[in-house]
């Protein structure tokens, strides 16, 4: 006999909710695990994409296991996913250069989307993800799962409510490199299984080298942002989130960064760059120098300061954390579960907690102190146009052609 | 320092260095130059890489950083600037030397600071199926009408992907303008 949650619940055939995965690696194996959590909610796995048949293969088989089925399905071609009339929902945890195409084809397919931070490679490929996002009606979250964290929202609900007074400066540390690569490189063959072409899709080409893919693809500037963005795009969230500036951003930007001279990574292996919002704070973007691999970020106000990262709170006076907000503060949106979050706005049809508009304004920030750092020189944003001022070189960087037969549009 | 100024400090700190040896002359009995003259000696010193022939001769996986030099070089320039260096980006291109490696990076330069000059060498590689895509990424943000002819021009040109690619970047063109 099946219990009635399996006929009349979440789990009734009619109420799941259908998720595909693409790019399954890495974090995409991390948020399998998190989907596969929410199978008491009706949250089912169909299918996993990957360009790597290894990991077509471990995907599903954790799937499988998980699920209690045998039929997870494994395509090497995103578009078999996307264009399934079956699948509800998409997750996107390729690498970056990968994050734009994908999501636009599932939602132009009528899929809601996960996409992985940083949201896309570059300005542009944000613009036409969040138009398309509202053109279609769909649900759609950024993986900036720290605005599911207890600890980073009340930060942000301190601040947004005075508690530090006016903010004045704001310094982030995002993590040092944590993989290094000599001054030259030699072609290597395509592993067994890898469909290389595949990989690059919209990057230029490139020979192989097995530093270039899986993780190491975000310390080459052709598919990431370096820790610009793969640390930057969760702490410059939370700097975002406390100035209730998700619609918009700074309006200035300078950098000193370093980059690799030679050799087969191009990401800065020294971030250091800083923004200015109107009429308010600085905030300084830095690589930190020892050794812990997490981010941090430090507000100062009039009143004080808050330092907070994934591992700790501290204030500079221990009673401010201590504060309950009441009635007539400003509350933020609440979520504990990231990907539960998700589910439950496929569900409602209401924004999720790090709407892809946010996750885009977040990774604006990033994607404009890479270029500043590249350029080395001021340069004003202006965030309602999403365009530098007086400067063509900066606005070219804003966008980037694809190889064939990719395109934006 | 700037080129310039690094330019007279070299020369100034390669002057003094002459004048004290022809003064002094002291050379090791080992040393392979004792029997050159001061002018040769250190007319090899001031010998250096044409920076752009070694751009052009960069390949895959090779040092590559002569061509962060330019980037950087080409990067901080003045506008004003930018048509004389199109021109030796331009050079690099119809070098016979040139490698796979130096389009590619001459095509992300003129990315930055192209303009239609560029056309009559990026209209060449726009029509080659493998060379089409380092054009287009060059041409796709340069404005002019001269470009726009070219892509269209191209387009009866090329089949398959090269084709589809291209008919992005005319429609890239129309939506983000260049």
């Amino acid at each position: 006999m099946l219990p009635a949650s399996t006929l009349f619940g979440q789990n009734a055939p009619g109420n799941q909710v259908t998720f595909g995965f693409i790019g399954v690696g890495g974090m995409g194996g991390a948020n399998i695990d998190r989907v596969l959590g929410l199978r008491s909610k009706g949250a089912k796995i169909l299918a996993v994409c990957d360009v790597d048949r290894f990991h077509q293969k471990n995907a599903a088989d954790k799937v499988n296991k998980s699920q209690g089925n045998n039929d997870c399905a494994m395509v090497g071609d995103f578009r078999k996913l996307t264009r399934r009339k079956d699948i509800d929902a998409i997750v996107v945890s390729t690498p970056d250069h990968w994050h734009a195409l994908p999501a636009i084809d599932a939602i132009r397919n009528g899929k809601d989307v996960y996409v992985e931070k940083p949201l896309t490679l570059t300005v542009r490929e944000g613009q036409v993800l969040v138009s398309e996002l509202r053109k279609h009606k769909r649900v759609g979250q950024t993986g900036t799962q720290q605005r599911s964290d207890k600890n980073f929202r009340f930060v942000a609900e301190f601040i947004r409510n005075g508690g530090l007074g006016k903010i004045k400066h704001i310094d982030v540390l995002i993590p040092a490199n944590n993989m290094y690569v000599g001054s030259t490189y030699e072609e290597q063959p395509v592993p067994d299984g890898l469909d290389y072409d595949m990989w690059l899709g919209p990057a230029p080409w490139a020979p192989f080298n097995k530093q270039r893919t899986h993780y190491q693809f975000r310390y080459n500037m052709d598919y990431a942002g370096g820790q610009t963005t793969n640390w930057g795009a969760h702490y410059l969230d939370i700097a975002q989130w406390a100035l209730g500036m998700d619609e918009s951003g700074p309006t200035e930007v300078e950098g000193f960064g370093e980059f690799p001279q030679s050799g087969l990574f191009t990401a800065p292996t020294r971030v250091d760059f800083t923004v200015r919002y109107a009429g308010g704070p600085s905030m300084h973007v830095g690589t930190r120098t020892d050794g812990v691999y997490d981010g941090n970020i430090i507000f100062h106000g009039e009143k004080g300061s808050l330092n907070v990262s994934r591992s700790k709170l501290v204030a500079s006076d221990p009673a401010m954390l201590k504060t309950k907000f009441g009635e007539g503060d400003v509350r933020l949106y609440k979520s504990d579960n990231h990907m539960g979050n998700f589910l439950d706005c496929i569900r409602s049809r209401e924004k999720c907690v790090s709407d892809l508009a946010i996750g885009h304004r977040t990774t604006t920030i990033c994607n404009i102190g890479n270029i500043a750092m590249q350029l080395k020189r001021k340069l004003v944003w202006d965030p309602a146009k999403e365009v530098f001022q007086d400067d063509v070189q900066a606005n070219r960087l804003l966008q980037r052609p694809m190889r064939a037969p990719w395109s934006l549009v | 320092m700037s080129e310039t100024n690094k330019a007279v400090g070299i020369a100034g700190v390669l002057g003094a260095l002459a004048t004290s040896a022809t003064a002094a002359p002291k050379r090791a009995a080992t040393d392979p130059l004792k029997n050159a003259n001061n002018n040769e000696r250190y007319g090899a010193f001031k010998k250096t890489p044409d920076r752009w022939l070694v751009a052009t001769t960069t390949e895959w996986g090779g040092d590559r950083s002569m061509e962060s030099e330019l980037t950087t070089v080409i990067r901080d320039a003045d506008p004003s600037q930018w048509p004389a260096l199109e021109k030796n980006l331009l050079k690099v291109l119809a070098n016979k030397q040139c490698t796979d490696k130096a389009r590619d990076w001459v095509c992300r330069m003129l990315r930055l600071i192209g303009s239609p000059a560029c056309v009559p060498a990026l209209s060449k590689m726009l029509v080659d199926p493998k060379q089409a895509d380092k054009a287009r990424y060059a041409l796709e943000l340069i404005p002019g009408a001269e470009v726009d002819t070219a892509l269209q021009a191209a387009l009866g040109k090329l089949n398959g992907p090269a084709k589809t690619g291209l008919q992005g970047t005319i429609a890239a063109r129309k939506q983000f303008g260049a």
